[in-house]
């Protein structure tokens, strides 16, 4: 008899400790390290991000940059995110989404209240705005990415992908003529460039020398898939603007799984606009809607 | 006793109880009911077999004329194949809420499908009552109230609630060498017809719609050149929409050789501001499953069928190309609450986020399944997000 209620208790235990473990194994992979904000404590000339667009990683210097277009100026933070500078180029610049900083300190940002790709020289303290064109229509900046002496752009209006060379001149695009909705983001990897088409929910994968494209349909139930960012593995993470969550896909798009949710406390996001890894395996998201960037590790 | 016998005993005395049944409503229910106000030309087959109790409850019910449950529930019992596909896509206002009586009648009609309304189209008409009856130019169909002749009743993956494609619609009706023929001088293969065309009636002839845009009405060439005409040209003419291009969001919409022509008409409109469609239906063209969380959530805000409203349609620098900040816009209307409320803007802060506290910090202006469309319940879980000490 006292054999049976010990075997019972045992089982029991087991079943309890055995329960918690894999309750735990359940939980987002993806931890909340810390976020990058605007306004400082104990600091009233910083103020917190209104609309922030896009991050960008300084890799050489261990920065991060951010484009608050809410308050038409750029952000910087260190690896650790610790608030460094905020920078408007005595208050010139106009609705900033999208930055892109040079090794020799020259900056790019896409200015959308002057449809400019603006370029600063800071060692100069010179600002140039760059309307651009391409084929004889004017493109309108939405996306940027600089990879040596290649300018990869998204433009708004037509929804492709067009490279400039350094002259800023229109060398070639990259688009999707089957989509109804062209592309809404994209980013440059391994001599690659994907795509993600909202409307098709697809990711669009392009050899940077070629015409030929592979299309990778997401299976999976995505609201308002937004902006694309690929794994240090290879994993395709999609971020849903309307669900606030973040999906992850393989590279024949099956779902793997989500994480994260819609609201505006921690590892919360509302109207979010872009993903980034960073160079020491961190995840980035541009959070808009909460003014602030969330960095997250696994 | 042998089985067989059995048996035949229990089919007897089923069919005995069934026929006192039958008997009971052919003679207890239409000895008050007359009988004359349950026949017609088609009736429903529990009426017609005298299962008067297969829908009501003769003594005592929770439901308004002693139906023994809600008027959906009892319709899908018998219809029970229609549930999934009544499910699907985009599903009629009447559907989706159960209101199978708002078309049929539930004993009998003079119509086919157990239709109300007699004259074909009036089922429609009785909601749809923006839709004019006549135009000075009617489409034969809808002159003749043939409404499923392009649209489906319950349910349709298509926006509308159409059959199909629109340019497919017509052309079964419309023979495509004919049309051409009287599109002389239209660049390729005709289609979009409904860019030009009102699909139910016009003041002008041959359907054209009633606005025609000013370099239409002067000839082609204003605008056509060379090629496609862009969103330059368009926007030579309106520049002020360019001043809301400017902006972080804006509705330049992907992938469009012309982004406005996305939701305007070139050529001829219902409208001034030349939209090819009512505007919530262009919205919902692409934005689906907004409109689908603003249909399927218990506390929705009332629908203004109009999302500019709200939304700076062109572009904004708030947050879902509102038209202002999240206080802004709702104070426009809800001016009491922009007097009276938990303290929102200046210097309040949100402590999750740093940003100024705005009603859409606690609401969810299209619709939640809380009262007054709060992101969580009012009673403790929404306040305690920031009131952490209470």
């Amino acid at each position: 008899m006292r054999k049976t209620h010990l075997t019972i208790i045992i089982l029991s235990l087991f079943i309890l400790v055995s329960g918690c473990f894999t309750s735990a194994l359940a939980k987002d992979p993806w931890q909340w390290q810390f976020s990058l904000r605007g306004d400082q404590p104990n600091d009233d000339k910083t103020k917190p991000m209104l609309l922030p667009g896009n991050i960008f990683v300084d890799q050489e210097l261990e920065r991060y940059y951010v484009a608050d277009a809410g308050n038409n100026r750029l952000l910087s933070f260190k690896r650790e995110g610790i608030y460094l500078n905020a920078f408007s180029a005595s208050n010139k610049l106009k609705t900033p989404t999208d930055i892109v900083r040079e090794k020799d300190g020259l900056m790019w940002v896409i200015e959308k209240g002057r449809n400019s790709l603006t370029e600063i020289d800071l060692k100069e303290k010179k600002i140039e705005n760059h309307s651009l064109q391409y084929r004889g229509v004017s493109v309108f900046p939405d996306r940027l990415f600089i990879d040596g002496e290649n300018t990869y752009l998204l433009d708004k209006s037509s929804g492709d992908i067009i490279l400039f060379d350094r002259k800023l001149k229109g060398i070639k695009h990259y688009g999707c003529p089957e989509c109804t909705s062209g592309f809404i983001d994209f980013t440059v990897k391994s001599g690659n460039i994907w795509a993600l088409a909202r409307t098709e929910k697809a990711v669009y994968k392009f050899n940077t020398d070629g015409p030929q494209s592979e299309k990778i349909q997401l299976k999976g139930s995505l609201a308002f898939p937004f902006a694309l960012e690929i794994g240090p593995a290879g994993l395709l993470y999609i971020l849903d603007r309307h669900n606030g969550t973040i999906a992850v896909f393989d590279q024949t798009g099956s779902f793997k799984y989500n994480f994260l949710s819609k609201g505006h406390g921690r590892g919360e996001l509302y109207y979010p606009e872009d993903l980034l890894f960073d160079p020491w395996g961190r995840l980035c998201v541009v959070d808009s809607g909460n003014g602030r960037v969330e960095i997250f590790s696994r | 006793m042998n089985k067989n016998i059995q048996l035949s005993l229990l089919i007897l005395l089923t069919c005995f109880f069934t026929s006192i049944v039958s008997a009971e409503a052919n003679t207890t229910c239409f000895k008050c009911h007359k009988k004359a106000n349950f026949s017609g030309k088609v009736v429903h087959s529990p009426v017609a077999e005298n299962k008067c109790s297969s829908c009501h409850n003769p003594h005592v019910a929770r439901y308004k004329n002693l139906l023994s449950s809600e008027v959906s529930e009892l319709c899908y019992q018998c219809h029970q194949d229609k549930i999934e596909s009544f499910s699907k896509g985009i599903v009629h206002k009447p559907v989706k809420k159960g209101e199978c009586l708002s078309c049929h009648a539930p004993h009998a009609s003079s119509n086919k499908g157990l239709l109300n309304e007699s004259a074909p189209g009036e089922n429609c008409f009785k909601c749809h009552k923006t839709l004019l009856k006549k135009y000075d130019y009617t489409h034969q169909p809808y002159e003749k109230g043939d409404c499923g002749a392009c649209h489906r009743a319950h349910q349709s993956e298509r926006a509308q609630l159409l059959n199909d494609e629109p340019d497919k619609l017509c052309s079964k009706c419309h023979q495509e060498n004919i049309l051409q023929q009287k599109h002389q001088g239209f660049p390729g293969r005709l289609r979009v017809c409904l860019s030009c065309h009102n699909p139910h009636g016009s003041e002008r002839k041959n359907l054209i719609r009633n606005v025609l845009h000013a370099p239409y009405k002067e000839g082609c060439s204003d605008c056509h050149e060379k090629g496609p005409v862009k969103t330059d040209k368009c926007l030579e003419c309106h520049e002020e929409i360019m001043d809301q291009l400017l902006s972080a969001h804006n509705h330049l919409t992907d992938k469009a050789v012309n982004s406005c022509v996305k939701c305007h008409s070139p050529h001829a409109a219902d409208s001034n501001s030349m939209l090819k469609n009512r505007q919530n239906q262009i919205c919902r063209s692409c934005h689906a499953n907004t409109f689908a969380g603003y249909d399927n959530t218990l506390h929705s805000h009332p629908d203004t069928g109009s999302c500019s409203d709200c939304h700076a349609l062109h572009g904004s620098n708030n947050m879902a190309m509102l038209k202002g900040n999240g206080i802004e816009v709702c104070d426009s209307c809800h001016k009491t609450q922009g007097q009276f409320t938990h303290p929102v803007g200046g210097t309040v802060l949100d402590p999750r986020t740093g940003q100024q506290v705005t009603c859409v910090s606690c609401h969810y202006p299209h619709g939640t399944n809380f009262k007054f469309n709060l992101k969580l319940s009012g009673g403790k879980d929404l306040c305690i997000q920031c009131h952490k000490s209470y």
